[in-house]
């Protein structure tokens, strides 16, 4: 298995585990920091992706990271 | 696991930086050193200090109330996302990945360069998003008189 193939699975995991936070958990707090986990999963799923089949650009994977972490704090 | 299994938000809330800094050695390991960067500048310090705020801001009384998790769902939910992980990781596993093109080696540079050319646009979208935000915060936050 490569590395980047490696990262994907975390990238899941980490992803599928925030998931289950957002539906179990039932403090607000700990369900925001679920939301933070998903976004994790999704970043180190681009950045793997990005390098295992490149091309995919840096500066998108920036945007998407930028968008999510500010999205995340609409007031 | 400590995000989803500690009951104090306090211990959650160490966890994550502990997943924060995992991550962010991830990113530098994958050569996308301005996302690690990033990450240790707006995760580990910004978004942490936020998350100590609200903790502090709320009464611990109300963090108390809802203590714990819903264990019909957790009973429901695990197996689902189990079954799901397993067939990811075989589709991942198994398949292969088209390769487009080469990753740049520069990345600081290169997103730095695309971002005041290629993406200006996009990018003051979101300046005046990140304005009309922080203007509605500010109102939201005035005192009525």
């Amino acid at each position: 298995v490569s590395i980047e193939k490696a990262y994907i699975l975390i990238s899941i995991f980490l992803f599928l585990s925030g998931l289950l936070g957002v539906i179990i958990r039932k403090n607000l707090i700990t369900l925001l920091i679920s939301t933070e986990l998903m976004l994790n999963g999704v970043n180190l799923a681009l950045a793997s992706v990005d390098k295992m089949v490149g091309g995919v650009g840096r500066t998108s994977l920036c945007i998407v990271y930028i968008g999510g972490v500010l999205l995340l704090r609409w007031p | 696991m400590g995000i989803l299994f500690l009951k104090n938000p306090v211990h959650a809330l160490l966890s994550f930086v502990s997943l924060i800094l995992a991550v962010a050695g991830m990113f530098l390991h994958l050569g996308a050193e301005l996302l690690a960067g990033l990450q240790l500048i707006i995760y580990a310090v910004a978004i942490v200090v936020f998350y100590v705020f609200v903790i502090t801001t709320i009464p611990w009384e109300k963090v108390k109330k809802f203590e714990g998790f819903y264990k019909k769902e957790f009973l429901f939910g695990f197996p689902v996302l189990l079954v799901a992980f397993g067939i990811f990781a075989y589709a991942i596993l198994k398949g292969n990945f088209a390769h487009v093109g080469v990753a740049g080696q520069d990345n600081v540079k290169e997103v730095g360069k695309s971002l005041f050319t290629t993406y200006l646009f996009p990018l003051e979208v979101a300046s005046v998003i990140l304005l009309t935000a922080m203007i509605g915060a500010i109102l939201l936050g005035r005192k009525e008189e």
